[in-house]
C-alpha cells in the first residue's frame, strides 16, 4: 500500500473537484493539523503549490494600502502540473 | 556532585507554551540573547534541580527538524553537537497529531526525553483523553508529565520526573521507528558501512546518519562528502535510486510517511476524542451551506439579502443625504457664491450645475454603497465567503471553467479592476485571459448608483429585486461567454482540483467590520473627489460650449444645443430599439466609460443642473439653525425607516411564494405628500417608461468597463485583447438592452 504522504497526493490527482481540507484529513482518519504537515512537505518536494493571492501590483489605484476591494481568501493548495 | 551542571533543551512546535514553561522554570535567572550567526533568539537560564546547577536552553519552536528552515537547523545543530542531558519535549496535548511528528525525530534521534503535554486544559475542554501511561509505552517509556503553563499546574511533577531520569542515567527511549522491510534491510546495510569508517562511527547514531543519507538531507550530505566518504554517498544514492525503482516513492517520503505512521499509531493506543472532534459544529454547517445541491440556492438567497439590504434598507439614508445635499448644502454653497457676488456668473454655474450636480449626485449613493460594503464584510468576515468560493468553483466546473477563476471574479463585485490583476493567481495564460474578459460582467460597486436611483424611482419597494436581477444576469452572462469562450478560443487542460481549508466561522468583530467598510467607501468617496470631479467640470464644459451660432452663447445654451447635447443626438437613435434613444441617455453613457458613477453625475447634470433645487434670491430661506434641526429630525426620521425596511425583508421575503401575504411593517404614519422623489427620480420617470429603465440599466451592467478597468485589461493582456473586450461587451449589452426592450414591449410589460 502507498505511504499515507502519497496517498495525500493521489487524492489531490484523483479528485475531479475542489476538495475541503478538514473533509479529506476525516476521509484519511488525521488531525487537519497533520494533513496541512504533509501538504507542507509536497509543497516543499514542488509536487503541490499554493495558490497564492494577487499581489502587489493591486495597490495601483489606492496608493500604498492596498487596493480595498481584495479580498483575503482562504488557503489553496493545487497540484502542479508536471 | 553538587557543582555538577545539567543541561536540558525545551524543544516544541511554535506556540505551545514553550517559553511560559521555560519561564516558570527558570524565574528570573535567564539570558536573552542570539543563536552565534542567526538572528533568531536564544533564550538561555538556569535553575536548581536537587543538588545540580540546570541549565535549561529553549530551542526554537519548529515543526521537525528537517533542517530546511533556520529554526529548524539551530534546534537540530543544538541537539547533536551539544548533547543535552535531556530533550524536554512540550507538546500542545489538544493538537497531539501535529506535535508528536516532531517528537518522532528525537526518537530517531536517541536523545533521552521526557514528554510534556502542556495545554492539558484545552485538550481536557475539548473533550480529548490522553492515557499517558499508554502514550510512554508507545513511546518507548518516555516519561508524560502534563501541565498547565499558564497555570503553574504539573511543573512540579516536571521536576520530579527530571530529577528521576537524571537519577536513573538517562536514556533513550526504548523503541524504534519501523520504515518498512525493504527500507529496514537497505538501512542496515548503510549502517553496516557506516560503521566502518572510524571518524562516523565515532560520531555515534549510525541509524539517525544512515536515515539521513537515504533522506538526502543537504547538511548531512554536505558534512558526509567534507569527511571525504564519497563511497559510502556513492552506496546511499544508488540504494536511494534502487528504492525508488521498486517502490515507486523516494525514501524521504517513505521515511516522512513511516514517522506519520508511528504518530498515528501512537494516537490512536493513548487517545480518545470525542465523536464531536471528528465533526464539529462548524462541519455540519458547512456541509450543508457547500452541499451539491443546497450550495448554490443557499448563496443566491445570501445575494437576495445582501441586495435588499443594499438597494431597500439603504433607501431612508439615499433620501437623506440627497435631499442634504441637494439641500443646505447646495444652498450653502450658493449663499457662500453670492457673499463673493459670483450670483448669476459662470462660475456659480459651474459650481452648481457642474460640481454639485456632479460630484453632489454620486456622494448621494454613499448610504447606499456602506450598506452592500457591510453586507458584503460580514459575509467576508464570518467566513461565508470562502464557503462560496467552494460553491461556485463546482458551479464553474462543472460547465468546464477554471474555478480559481471565482476568486478574480467575487473581487469584482468591489471593483473590475483589482479583479483584472487577481486572475494572476491562475496558473495559464488562456485561463487568465478569459476571466479577465468576463469579469466585467461581475457588476462592480460603481454600477450599483445607477440601479438605485432607476430602482428607487421606478420600482419602489421592489428595487432590491431589481438589483439582484441585473447582479444575477451579469453572473449569467460571464458564465456564459465563459462557456462558449471555453468550446470555441480557450481549449485547455481540464481545471485543476485543490483542496482549500475552510477556515472557522466566527462573529464578525466590529473593528474588522469598521475597517473593511471605512477603506472601501472611502475609496468611493475619493474617487469622487478626483475622477468624478473632473469629469463633471468637463461635462459642464461640453454642455455650455454652443455647436453653432444662433443657438445661444458660453453657458447661455439649451443643453441639446450645446457640444455634449450635439453628439449624443448623433448617437441616440442607436438606442432607440432599446426603448431609451433620448440624446440624453446617449449622452450619460458616454461619460460612463470614464467611471460608471458619471453616469449618474452626468444625469443629474443634465436633467437637475442642481440649480432647480435650489430657491431663489429672494425666495425665504431657511436659517442655519431651522436647517440643522430639518437634517437632524430627518436623520432619525430615516432611521428610523431604515429599521422598519430592515424588519420588512422578512414579509417581503415570505410574500414572494405567491399564496402569502404578509403584512409589512409600518413605523412611522404615511404622509400624504410621501411620495416627494428628488428631482431626478422625476425627470426619469417622465423620460422613461419603466420598460425602457431596465433596458438601459441592462445596459449599463454590461458595457464598455470603466477606463481605469480597461487600462488594466490593457496593461495586463495587451491592446488586442482590451479592444476585443470594449468590441464585445458593446455589443452583447445593446443586444441584450434590445431583447430586454423588444421583448417586453411585445408581452406589454411596464410599457406605460
Ligand atoms: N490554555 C493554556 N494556555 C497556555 C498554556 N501554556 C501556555 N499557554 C499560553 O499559550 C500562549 C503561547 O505560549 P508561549 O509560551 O509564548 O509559547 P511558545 O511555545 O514559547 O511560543 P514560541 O516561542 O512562538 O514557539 C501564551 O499566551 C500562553 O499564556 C496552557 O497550558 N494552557
Amino acid at each position: 500500500m502507498a505511504s499515507i504522504l502519497s496517498q495525500v497526493l493521489a487524492r489531490f490527482d484523483n479528485a475531479n473537484e475542489p476538495l475541503i481540507l478538514a473533509a479529506m484529513a476525516r476521509d484519511l482518519e488525521i488531525d487537519t493539523g497533520t494533513l496541512q504537515s504533509m501538504i507542507d512537505y509536497w509543497v516543499r518536494k514542488g509536487e503541490l503549490r499554493v495558490v497564492s493571492e494577487c499581489g502587489a501590483s493591486c495597490a495601483s489605484c489606492y496608493g500604498s494600502s492596498g487596493c480595498p476591494f481584495v479580498m483575503s481568501m482562504p488557503l489553496m493548495v493545487e497540484r502542479v502540473r508536471k | 556532585m553538587a557543582a555538577q551542571t545539567l543541561t536540558i533543551a525545551l524543544a516544541g512546535n511554535p506556540n505551545v507554551g514553550k517559553s511560559t514553561l521555560f519561564n516558570a522554570l527558570t524565574g528570573s535567572r535567564q539570558h536573552v540573547g542570539n543563536w552565534p550567526g542567526k538572528t533568531v533568539e536564544k533564550k538561555e537560564g538556569f535553575f536548581q534541580l536537587g543538588g545540580w546547577n540546570t541549565q535549561v536552553v529553549d530551542l526554537p519552536g519548529t515543526y521537525s527538524l528537517a533542517a530546511f528552515s533556520v529554526e529548524e537547523r539551530i534546534a537540530r545543530d543544538y541537539v547533536i553537537q551539544e548533547h543535552p542531558d535531556v530533550v524536554v519535549a512540550v507538546v500542545d496535548a489538544s493538537n497531539l497529531e501535529r506535535n508528536l511528528y516532531l517528537v518522532t525525530q528525537f526518537i530517531e534521534l536517541e536523545m533521552p526525553l521526557i514528554l510534556v503535554l502542556n495545554m492539558s486544559d484545552m485538550a481536557h475542554n475539548r473533550g480529548i483523553r490522553i492515557d499517558p501511561k499508554q502514550l510512554s509505552v508507545a513511546l518507548g517509556g518516555t516519561p508524560v508529565v502534563e501541565t498547565v503553563g499558564s497555570r503553574g499546574t504539573g511543573l512540579e511533577a516536571l521536576k520530579a520526573t527530571l530529577e528521576r531520569v537524571i537519577k536513573q542515567g538517562q536514556s533513550a527511549p526504548a523503541v524504534q521507528l519501523d520504515y518498512g522491510e525493504e527500507l529496514e534491510a537497505e538501512l542496515s546495510k548503510l549502517e553496516a558501512e557506516i560503521a566502518s569508517v572510524g571518524a562516523l562511527a565515532e560520531q555515534g547514531k549510525p541509524r539517525w546518519l544512515a536515515l539521513k543519507l537515504l533522506e538526502n538531507d543537504a547538511e548531512v550530505v554536505a558534512a558526509v562528502r567534507k569527511m571525504g566518504c564519497s563511497s559510502l554517498l556513492d552506496a546511499a544514492s544508488e540504494m536511494i535510486d534502487r528504492i525508488t525503482e521498486s517502490s515507486g516513492e523516494d525514501p524521504e517520503t517513505l521515511i516522512t510517511s513511516a514517522r506519520y505512521s508511528f504518530v498515528a499509531r501512537t494516537v490512536s493506543g493513548a487517545v480518545t476524542r470525542p465523536e464531536t472532534f471528528m465533526r464539529t459544529r462548524s462541519d455540519r454547517v458547512d456541509s450543508i451551506v457547500t452541499h451539491k445541491i443546497w450550495g448554490l440556492p443557499i448563496f443566491l438567497a445570501m445575494m437576495w439579502l445582501v441586495f435588499q439590504l443594499t438597494a431597500n434598507v439603504s433607501a431612508p439614508y439615499l433620501d437623506w443625504t440627497d435631499s442634504l445635499i441637494n439641500g443646505p448644502l447646495a444652498r450653502g454653497i450658493q449663499a457662500l457664491l453670492m457673499l463673493f457676488g459670483l450670483h448669476g456668473t459662470w462660475v456659480e454655474s459651474l459650481v452648481i450645475d457642474g460640481i454639485v450636480a456632479g460630484v453632489g449626485g454620486v456622494l448621494v449613493f454613499v448610504p447606499v454603497l456602506l450598506f452592500l460594503y457591510t453586507a458584503i464584510a460580514v459575509l467576508e468576515d464570518s467566513g461565508y465567503m470562502a464557503r462560496a468560493a467552494f460553491v461556485m468553483d463546482r458551479l464553474m466546473r462543472s460547465i468546464g471553467l477554471n474555478g480559481k477563476s471565482f476568486l478574480p471574479l467575487l473581487i469584482g463585485f468591489g471593483c473590475t479592476v483589482p479583479a483584472v490583476y487577481a486572475t494572476r493567481t491562475l496558473e495559464h495564460e488562456n485561463d487568465r485571459k478569459l476571466t479577465a474578459f468576463i469579469a466585467t460582467f461581475m457588476s462592480c460597486g460603481a454600477r450599483l448608483p445607477v440601479y438605485a436611483i432607476f430602482g428607487a424611482a421606478f420600482f419602489g419597494a421592489a428595487a432590491g429585486n431589481l438589483v439582484f436581477s441585473l447582479y444575477i444576469l451579469g453572473i449569467l452572462i460571464a458564465l456564459a461567454t465563459g462557456i462558449v469562450a471555453k468550446r470555441t478560443i480557450y481549449r485547455n487542460a481540464p481545471p485543476q482540483p485543490f483542496v482549500l481549508e475552510l477556515p472557522p466561522y466566527r462573529m464578525p468583530t466590529p473593528r474588522n467590520l469598521v475597517t473593511h467598510v471605512w477603506e472601501r467607501t472611502s475609496g468611493f468617496v475619493r474617487k469622487a473627489a478626483t475622477v468624478i470631479l473632473s469629469c463633471s467640470i468637463a461635462i459642464w464644459l461640453l454642455m455650455a460650449i454652443p455647436t453653432h451660432a444662433g443657438v445661444g452663447e458660453f453657458n447661455a445654451v439649451a443643453p441639446e444645443d450645446s457640444l455634449f447635447g450635439t453628439v449624443s443626438q448623433v448617437i441616440a437613435p442607436v438606442f432607440a430599439p432599446a426603448g431609451f434613444g433620448n440624446w440624453q441617455s446617449a449622452g450619460s453613457l458616454l461619460t460612463g466609460f470614464l467611471a460608471k458613477e458619471v453616469i449618474i453625475g452626468s444625469m443629474s447634470q443634465i436633467y437637475v443642473g442642481g440649480s432647480e433645487a435650489i430657491a431663489s434670491e429672494d425666495e425665504n430661506l431657511p436659517t442655519l439653525g431651522e436647517e440643522i434641526s430639518g437634517i437632524v429630525t430627518s436623520f432619525a426620521q430615516a432611521t428610523v425607516l431604515t429599521a422598519q425596511e430592515f424588519i420588512n425583508i422578512i414579509p417581503r421575503t415570505i410574500n414572494l411564494i405567491p399564496v402569502f401575504s404578509v403584512p409589512e411593517a409600518q413605523f412611522l404614519p404615511a404622509t400624504e405628500e410621501e411620495e416627494d422623489t428628488g428631482p431626478l427620480s422625476q425627470a426619469l420617470m417622465n423620460s422613461f417608461t419603466p420598460l425602457a429603465a431596465v433596458a438601459f440599466n441592462v445596459f449599463v451592467l454590461l458595457y464598455v468597463p470603466c477606463m481605469a478597468a480597461t487600462t488594466a485589461m490593457r496593461h495586463e493582456f495587451g491592446t488586442r485583447m482590451m479592444a476585443y473586450q470594449l468590441a464585445y461587451t458593446i455589443v452583447i449589452a445593446w443586444v441584450a438592452a434590445v431583447l430586454v426592450y423588444q421583448i417586453g414591449s411585445l408581452l406589454g410589460i411596464g410599457t406605460a
